[in-house]
């Protein structure tokens, strides 16, 4: 039982962040259908961006809201002069510029930085050895019940947002209905840069806390944590917000329980394997995803 | 105003036959030219990106799908050829076709699930593949011995080449014998573009709909295209283990990011034509050299080489924004520029249609719009 507790906590920690990046996936999904393989490295940069505030003297969590905000603004420039051009050629297009986005982001860290080896990232939450609370005999630490807040907190903003906004309906109703959304006097490219710039200040969110969980940053940190969040996505549903945080979350957690009771099988250096045998699954049985809509073509 | 030139007449036969000498030419000169064995390590590692961009033009340029796991593959292949060598005393030769089953296998089953449907599931199976190699190499220790990788990979040049012994003629057997792959590679996958496949992948390629209502079996196709694919990328992988005479999950062709650098001589060289991957392959093997020797020009001014010291990824950066400006100003890349420009120069007219035999025998005129289109 304690085992089995152990696991769920870790497991719900490592969920938070797979959903949150997931989440980011999920907006920008829903307004354009374009999926953002460049989600991971932008979330990587905001990091490296929140490091470099708090080096420049900021205190951590306001560099960690001012990362997010530059990528608010960044994400959305990117939307307007990158990927709505590109996107009105073909959907082949639009995967190409993000996975340049990708690569350039990739290589822009250590380049404008000038760093080869991992940054030391000042801890958001308390991380000291006694830091934890002990539920059933199992601990959990502080730092890994603050990310699930920061997932909780973050998920409710944007339940406000998307629910009881005025944009936040606009937002709706383009992912329901594009073609409709500017005949009732919705700007559809407003709203899908701010999908972008909500995406990514979701993503910087989910990336600080990525970097505070491993006491640095690295430019390769997102790898397999931005192809998990894919595998999270495609579990809850592509164009569903609340699919986005289960599906992170369960993932998590059975990606934990699988490499903690099959240590020899899985273990933590094949946790990845769950992530593909998840996709997999799901595009065989149920392609939407837990929580998506089905999608019919008109021909 | 365009030279115009006939479809199939003595002009067009002397244009190809040109454009074949050139390549060849540039292909087979090292024969001639007395090059140290590191000259002929780089030009064996442009073929094998060559051949590897290759694989993903046949899936990506040609049927519409796509991947971001060939790394996975190009290490299938590579570990495939290394194990055989290694463990079992194979003769590498004789691991190439084993490799591009083991590829066409393994692509097959992973390609099923997601190939069924339409739109990105590929791109994310494949990148998960791609993401899970590495750790999978690294847990399989017994046979792919870990993080310490399979060593002492070579290939003597057989005899009947003349080649001789020894690192200078083993460099050289390399050459030949990347450039044979590709060559090969090449041929097939020309053969298969020209061929009802080959107008199946386009269909699907284009849309995919409408292929299925014209009676092609759209799961089936991009099946079997996934998978040739996969088995190129081996191939590319064989070489490419040969080459380093080692195999380890470190290298970077076998990471996400050697995907990556795939697809981006694949769309840098021209998505869709045949001599985009080889196009592309040079330019980013020489740039990629060019960057890293910057910092030593003395040509360049010495601000500017103080700013480079201790950055490193400059080529990957220049690549990236290279990769989103080609989506503006050129999508099907390079080559495809290069046809745009020599279409104002030389405009080739197709022959026209001819009728059934029975049916009665028309002069047949050609729109000039429509030879435009056609032309080349």
């Amino acid at each position: 039982m304690e085992r089995f507790l152990q696991y769920l906590f870790d497991g719900i920690s490592q969920g938070s962040i797979y959903a949150l990046l997931a989440l980011g996936l999920v907006i920008i999904y829903r307004g354009s259908g374009h999926l953002n393989f460049a989600q991971g490295e932008m979330a990587m940069i905001s990091a490296f961006l929140a490091w470099w505030y708090a080096d420049l003297g900021l205190s951590p969590w306001l560099a960690v809201l001012v990362s997010a905000a530059s990528a608010f603004v960044v994400a959305m420039a990117i939307e307007r002069f990158v990927i709505r051009p590109i996107g009105q050629r073909s959907p082949f297009a639009v995967v190409v510029a993000a996975i340049g986005l990708f690569l350039g982001f990739n290589a822009l860290a250590p380049f404008a930085w000038k760093v080869t080896i991992p940054e030391a990232f000042e801890a958001l939450f308390p991380n000291k050895a006694d830091d934890f609370v002990r539920i059933g005999g199992a601990e959990w630490r502080d730092q890994y019940i603050g990310v699930l807040a920061v997932l909780l907190i973050t998920s409710a903003v944007l339940y406000v947002i998307f629910q009881r906004t005025k944009f936040g309906l606009a937002m709706r109703a383009v992912a329901s209905n594009p073609e409709s959304s500017p005949l009732v006097g919705i700007r559809t490219g407003q709203v899908l840069a701010v999908s972008w710039g909500l995406a990514a200040a979701v993503g910087a969110i989910g990336g600080a806390m990525v970097a505070s969980l491993r006491g640095n940053v690295d430019a390769s940190m997102m790898f397999t944590i931005f192809f998990a969040a894919t595998a999270a996505a495609t579990l809850g549903g592509y164009d569903s917000l609340f699919g986005a945080v289960f599906g992170g979350l369960v993932l998590g957690v059975f990606e934990n329980m699988m490499a903690g009771y099959q240590p020899d099988l899985i273990g933590q250096e094949l946790k990845g394997v769950v992530s593909l045998l998840v996709i997999l699954v799901v595009l065989l049985i149920r392609p939407s995803g837990l929580f998506g809509s089905q999608r019919v073509e008109r021909v | 105003m365009p030279v115009r030139v006939g479809y199939g007449t003595p002009a067009h036969w002397a244009l190809r036959a040109l454009g074949v000498l050139v390549v060849a030419y540039l292909a087979l000169s090292p024969m001639f030219r007395d090059l140290t064995p590191s000259e002929f390590g780089e030009l064996t590692d442009i073929a094998v990106l060559a051949l590897a961009a290759l694989s993903l033009n046949l899936l990506i340029g040609f049927t519409g799908q796509i991947s971001i796991g060939h790394s996975a593959f190009f290490g299938i292949g590579a570990y495939t050829l290394a194990i055989l060598v290694a463990d079992h005393g194979w003769s590498p030769g004789w691991t190439y076709p084993v490799a591009a089953v083991v590829c066409f296998v393994v692509g097959v089953l992973v390609g099923i699930p997601a190939l069924r449907l339409k739109g990105l599931y590929l791109a994310l199976v494949t990148l998960a593949l791609a993401q899970i190699f590495p750790a999978l190499v690294r847990k399989l220790e017994d046979l792919t011995g870990g993080s310490q990788g399979i060593g002492g990979l070579s290939y003597d040049a057989p005899g009947w080449t003349g080649l001789e012994s020894g690192r200078q003629g083993r460099s050289e057997w390399m050459y030949w014998l990347a450039l044979g792959t590709l060559a090969v590679s090449y041929l097939l996958v020309r053969n298969l573009v020209r061929s009802r496949v080959g107008r199946a992948m386009v269909a699907v390629r284009d849309n995919s709909t409408a292929a299925a209502v014209m009676g092609v079996h759209v799961a089936f196709t991009k099946t079997v295209v996934f998978g040739l694919s996969a088995a190129l990328a081996g191939l590319a992988g064989c070489t490419f283990a040969l080459r380093q005479t080692q195999t380890t999950p470190e290298n970077v062709y076998l990471t996400i990011l050697g995907a990556i650098v795939f697809l981006v001589i694949m769309v840098v060289g021209g998505a869709g034509s045949l001599m985009g991957p080889v196009v592309g392959a040079v330019v980013y093997y020489r740039v990629d050299q060019l960057s890293r020797e910057l910092p030593d020009k003395s040509w360049l001014p010495e601000s500017f080489r103080d700013f480079l010291v201790g950055r490193p990824n400059l080529a990957t950066l220049v690549f990236a924004i290279l990769l989103i400006l080609l989506m503006f100003v050129a999508p099907f890349g390079l080559v495809g520029l290069a046809k745009r420009i020599g279409r104002r120069l030389v405009l080739v007219i197709p022959r026209a249609p001819t009728a059934a035999p029975d049916a009665p025998l028309e002069p047949t005129e050609v729109p000039a719009e429509a030879a435009e289109v056609e032309a080349l």
